[in-house]
């Protein structure tokens, strides 16, 4: 009799060891199903199909961008330039074809041959010089939006067809929109847990030195990772753009400490090391959620500031006790 | 409080443990008022431990000290200095952005009516100081543009601000020149004509016989005896460091040595910590490394292992083609391997599991076109744990879970893995427990069994001479000389190694002279 | 000792320049000397007063660019010394329009008299800057995080509080500091020199400063040698929450009401300039002189290029490209002093 309760309590401690272990693990999952429960609470509408496909729809640009942000954040970096290069995107793409008749395929090429340019710059100086990513991608996020506003100055171009689809179009009634950022989002994932690339990203995320020592090519793979968070802020920035239509000089401004928000908030360590593209989804969902739920309430817009710089603040101090118990 | 008998300082039945092992074995240790007291020993013999218990960083498990009369207990940091207990360490806790006046006064600054800092009063003083050790300085000079020498006198200014009593030196002309080392001493002595004594730890000998009274020797954990200077000769004392048998705590294989397999020319490194080193091993060999801390044989592992880019000199590969590496990448694919001593610091991402750990070096081997292949990083991770026998509940545990020991076989295991010929080791079992070391050093002699070479760096001088085949003993950056460890004493080595010199006199021996250098 | 004083002597000269306590003017001087975008701003100034009277006129200077200067400047006082303590501070622009809001709302809406408004609206400043600090000294989290966290926050906090209730319309006499000139200098600046002098005292020559410099060289040894760590990191946050709140009720007092947009960018601007002027982010050292002729300098050539005909935005991007290639000219210069450094260390060892 004993033995069996005894082995039972073993058990019990083993499983509640790891529920226990899950939840810590993955707690912003956690809270990102307890705020939808709280949104749910709050007002009847939450739950309904319109409203969850218009959270989905709205944070899909963000999730991308915030998936950029994710690989430079996991390799110890950070990147602040990825605002202009979504202006950017957005301006050159629509502005060249409307004013001064690109084809709208050449305007996208050239936009993405120029973000990954911005990207390869800036891990290069960051590497070369060794210089703090804040402070480099501060730089070129000045550059870069001088350059492009000053292109647009007031006018507001409108997005070329293709953009527009796919942006705003459906095919066989799913949004474009989702299905691409399911796409990038599967292509994070991938390039995190399956490629070199991402060994690379965790192994100098983790410890510069050592993963130097190990034979990861640093300089090679700070250009790449920015790149990459560069493409991912190129397509974010095409999506946008056909979502609505008309850009200005203003574009991306408020994407540049949304996108590194959103990946800490759902789990990436600032400080290098730690974070799945998962992280991203969530992240930004959180953020969507609760803009969503406080617009629901007609509570005012301004709320969702507050409540997202308490995201912030609430999700790093959960990390930051972990970090302490380890 | 009760005031006890006259002794300075009298640490007594001191017992410090760590797991799986006694750094400290009932202990006792003394220093007289106004001496210079010497604490030799090899690392690892707990020296270190013994101070960092005086200065309050550590705790003694059994044991009292007492200083000056009073008995003290729980020492912290803060305490120890507060009571007049001071270390200088090899690194140098200045702030180099200060000046030297700021950095003496740094915590303690005067102040003046409007709490605006008495600067006057600072430089005034400091000038002082600097004077009563007969070294004239201008105090508003910044730290960062001042030499090594100078910034340890900073130091010791600042010990003298606290009213220090026992000032504890470790290895302090470790970064100083001759000149320098020439001030030092002249203000050790001055030190000590104020009272003040000195706790000087170092592995020099010429330094040891110039400025100490007493001399104490520390090994395994126990203090072997204390001397007076004059009446002891360098080969005594070393030794007393020395003096182990124990052969049963090596391992090693005798392995027939075939051809050359790296060679080395005019290896110099960019700082000049190494100068002009030739050197060669061969297949089947285990080159040891020795030298003192600061005689630049980390640095030449270093330098060989890749980690360091080379600034003069070849490495020369067995089919006699040159090589300069520019970075670690480059040492990997020629087959050469780098164990770094900072295990977790160097050697290991601690957050990534064992098995990232372990591929990281043949990713690009195991992946096809930029896509890893898990399959065969999973396979080759668990060949290796079960070889080296990896204590680890999965391979994908984050290394930093797994034991000193067996974390270090993750290192060795990532080098193995990626078929380096070619081993440059690192204190590779530093900070391991009996057992690992044993294991370890099997594995070494697999490796090498099996056609590889090592170059082992240890500062341990009986595991140097009982696994390795050869030694080459560094002194000042420069070959001192290559002698075979069957064939040589600790005690030769050690002389070479502390003096740069091939001229070795046993005493209490009838045997003769060897070859002069 | 011979050698000894000889040595001394030989790097005597050499150490002289670098010394630490100069005297204010020295200071001035020796940024202006080193600023080398003050090349590029001679020439511009030169090239526009050529093409147009109105700006070689000095009381344009006062006007347009003094003024409008004198915000970031008050920011960049306190951010150098955040800098040079190794840290960083993003929200001062959150902070800067959130305490002006409740300072001039405690006027306007609960009619207290202007002047305690304004206390109370540097005090909310300074507990901005307590709340950072908190979360950076306890908490151990890096001060970008925190700060990007309070920025937000703040923001939202205080668009909430202005939503509503009044924009316009403040009494003239808070008007006045904003608008108002003392000898035909714009009160901003005077505000700007007083707390420039205040502040260059405070980091020169009290502990306040040394240990700033302290902790951003090496705070271990600061900690060590019994510095209060986490206490000074706390004043200097409650500095420059200060600081920004006064930044805050100028803007606002100079625009004639509570701008929801307040603030915005100015965190950037202000690190700019700070580092434009000669302050590493690396922490150790920094120059309050030069953040301070950074910060005009910016101005200017906004202006300038402004009257030039090249727009804002080229300007904005003539300051990124500055920053990159500032930092990685001086990085440069870094490497290679480091290498003589430790070439000149290694001969000493040689016998």
């Amino acid at each position: 009799m004993t033995v069996l309760s005894s082995i039972k309590d073993v058990t019990h401690r083993k499983t509640y060891q790891r529920i226990r272990a899950f939840v810590f693990e993955n707690s912003m999952f956690f809270v990102l199903l307890i705020l939808m429960g709280i949104m749910g609470l709050v007002s009847d509408k939450f739950f309904t199909t319109r409203n969850l496909t218009n959270i989905l729809i709205q944070n899909c640009t963000v999730t991308i961008v915030a998936l950029g942000a994710t690989f430079v954040l996991i390799s110890g970096g950070i990147d602040l330039s990825i605002g202009s290069i979504v202006g950017m995107t957005a301006v050159l793409t629509c502005g060249l074809t409307q004013y001064n008749g690109f084809q709208e395929w050449q305007a996208i090429l050239l936009s993405l041959v120029l973000s990954i340019c911005v990207g390869m710059l800036n891990g290069w100086i960051i590497t070369r010089f060794k210089l703090e990513p804040v402070v480099v991608t501060l730089g070129m996020w000045y550059f870069v939006q001088g350059l492009f506003q000053n292109y647009i100055q007031s006018r507001v171009p409108t997005a070329p067809p293709f953009t527009t689809f796919l942006g705003s179009g459906s095919i066989l009634n799913l949004p474009v929109i989702v299905l691409i950022t399911v796409l990038m989002v599967i292509l994070g994932h991938i390039i995190l847990s399956k490629t070199l690339l991402g060994r690379w990203i965790y192994a100098m995320g983790g410890n510069p030195v050592s993963a130097k020592l190990s034979g990861v090519p640093i300089l090679k793979a700070r250009m790449i990772v920015f790149s990459l968070c560069a493409f991912f802020a190129f397509v974010s920035s095409i999506l946008m753009s056909g979502r609505i239509y008309a850009v200005d000089a203003n574009a991306g401004s408020g994407i540049v400490f949304l996108a590194p928000a959103a990946a800490v908030v759902g789990g990436t360590s600032l400080f290098g090391g730690k974070g799945r593209a998962i992280n991203a989804v969530i992240g930004a969902l959180i953020m969507g959620v609760i803009a969503n739920g406080l617009n629901l309430t007609r509570l005012s817009f301004f709320w969702q500031q507050v409540a997202v710089g308490a995201a912030i603040l609430i999700a790093v101090t959960i990390d930051a006790i972990q970090r302490r118990r380890d | 409080m009760t005031k006890l008998n006259n002794s300075f300082l009298e640490m007594r039945g001191i017992v410090k443990d760590f797991p799986g092992v006694r750094a400290l074995d009932h202990v006792d240790f003394s220093v007289e008022e106004g001496e210079v007291h010497c604490l030799l020993g090899e690392n690892g013999a707990g020296k270190s431990t013994l101070i960092k218990i005086l200065t309050g960083v550590v705790q003694p498990d059994e044991g009292e000290i007492i200083f000056r009369g009073e008995r003290l207990h729980h020492i912290t940091p803060r305490y120890a200095q507060q009571v007049g207990i001071s270390a200088i360490y090899q690194e140098l806790q200045v702030v180099p952005s200060l000046t030297i006046a700021e950095n003496v006064f740094l915590g303690r600054e005067p102040l003046n009516r409007f709490g605006r800092v008495d600067m006057h009063k600072m430089r005034n003083e400091t000038l002082d100081l600097f004077k009563q050790l007969e070294i004239t300085v201008d105090p508003d000079w910044l730290i960062a543009n001042v030499s090594m020498g100078l910034r340890q006198m900073t130091e010791v200014v600042k010990v003298l601000i606290r009213g220090g009593k026992l000032v504890i030196m470790d290895e302090p002309t470790y970064a100083l020149n001759e000149t320098e080392t020439a001030h030092l001493f002249e203000t050790i002595q001055r030190l000590r004509t104020k009272g003040i004594s000195v706790i000087y730890i170092s592995h020099r000998m010429e330094e040891i016989f110039k400025v100490g009274d007493r001399a104490s020797v520390i090994r395994d954990g126990k203090l072997i005896g204390t001397v007076d200077i004059n009446k002891v000769t360098s080969s005594e004392l070393i030794s007393m460091m020395v003096g182990r048998t124990i052969k049963e705590k090596f391992y090693k294989e005798h392995v027939k040595i075939g051809d050359v397999l790296w060679r080395g020319e005019g290896i110099s490194s960019e700082d000049r910590t190494v100068r002009n080193v030739d050197f060669e091993v061969r297949k089947g060999q285990i080159l040891g490394l020795a030298g003192i801390r600061g005689s630049g044989y980390k640095e030449l592992a270093r330098l060989i292992g890749g980690a360091e880019p080379l600034s003069e000199g070849w490495l020369i590969d067995s089919s006699g083609k040159r090589h300069s590496f520019r970075n670690p990448q480059d040492a990997i694919n020629a087959g050469i391997g780098y164990l770094p001593d900072d295990r977790k610091g160097e050697g290991l991402v601690l957050m990534l599991s064992v098995r990232s750990n372990l591929v990281l070096p043949i990713l690009q081997r195991i992946s096809n076109g930029g896509w890893v292949n898990d399959r065969k990083a999973t396979r080759i991770t668990n060949e290796y744990v079960k070889n080296l026998n990896i204590q680890t509940p999965t391979i994908d545990r984050s290394v930093e879970f797994l034991s000193g020991g067996n974390q270090q076989k993750v290192v060795l295991a990532k080098w193995l893995a990626s078929k380096c010929q070619l081993l440059v080791l690192d204190a590779p079992t530093q900070g391991i427990d009996v057992g690992a070391k044993i294991e370890m050093y099997k594995l070494i002699a697999t490796h090498v069994k099996n056609g590889g070479a090592v170059i082992m760096v240890s500062s341990e001088l009986p595991e140097l001479m009982a696994i390795s085949d050869r030694i080459m003993v560094i002194h000042q950056g420069e070959v001192v000389g290559v002698v075979d460890s069957d064939k040589s004493t600790e005690e030769e080595i050690l002389h070479m190694a502390t003096s740069g010199q091939v001229v070795y006199e046993k005493v209490n021996n009838n045997n003769p002279r060897s070859k002069k250098a | 000792m011979p050698s000894s004083a000889a040595e001394i002597e030989l790097l005597g000269k050499k150490m002289k320049n670098k010394n630490n306590n100069k005297s204010f003017w020295q200071e001035l001087l020796q940024n202006i000397v080193k600023l080398r975008i003050l090349v590029v701003v001679v020439v511009i100034f030169t090239v526009i007063s050529i093409y147009s009277p109105t700006f070689r006129k000095p009381s344009f200077f006062l006007e347009n660019i003094l003024r409008p200067a004198s915000i970031i400047c008050i920011i960049s006082l306190g951010m150098t010394i955040i800098l040079a303590s190794r840290g960083l501070d993003l929200s001062v622009g959150s902070n800067a329009a959130l305490s002006s809001t409740i300072g001039i709302m405690s006027f306007m809406a609960f009619k207290l008299p202007i002047w305690l408004g304004v206390i109370i609206g540097l005090v909310v400043g300074i507990l901005f800057g307590l709340f950072n600090a908190f979360f950076i000294t306890k908490l151990r989290i890096a001060p970008f995080v925190v700060t990007l966290a309070t920025m937000t926050l703040g923001r939202g906090i205080n668009l909430l509080l202005s939503g509503n209730l009044f924009t316009y319309g403040l009494p003239s006499s808070f008007r006045d500091i904003g608008r108002g000139s003392i000898f035909s200098i714009p009160i901003p600046f005077v505000i700007v020199l007083l707390l420039w002098a205040f502040t260059w005292y405070l980091f020169n020559r009290t502990k306040f400063g040394k240990y700033a410099c302290a902790i951003g060289s090496n705070e271990s040894a600061a900690h060590v040698a019994g510095v209060d760590v986490d206490r000074y990191k706390t004043y200097f946050y409650m500095y420059i929450g200060f600081l920004s709140a006064l930044a805050g009720l100028l803007i606002s007092a100079r625009a004639n009401m509570v701008a929801v947009t307040t603030g915005l960018g100015y965190e950037l601007d202000a690190i700019a300039a700070v580092i434009l002027g000669g302050t590493s982010m690396a922490g150790g050292s920094g120059t309050l002189t030069g953040s301070i002729i950074a910060a005009i300098m910016l101005t200017i050539l906004d202006n300038g290029l402004q009257l030039l005909g090249i727009s804002t935005f080229i300007q904005r991007a003539i300051v990124g490209l500055i920053i990159i290639i500032g930092l990685a000219y001086a990085a440069w210069q870094d490497e290679k002093a480091r290498k003589v450094t430790r070439l000149q260390m290694a001969q000493k060892y040689q016998k």
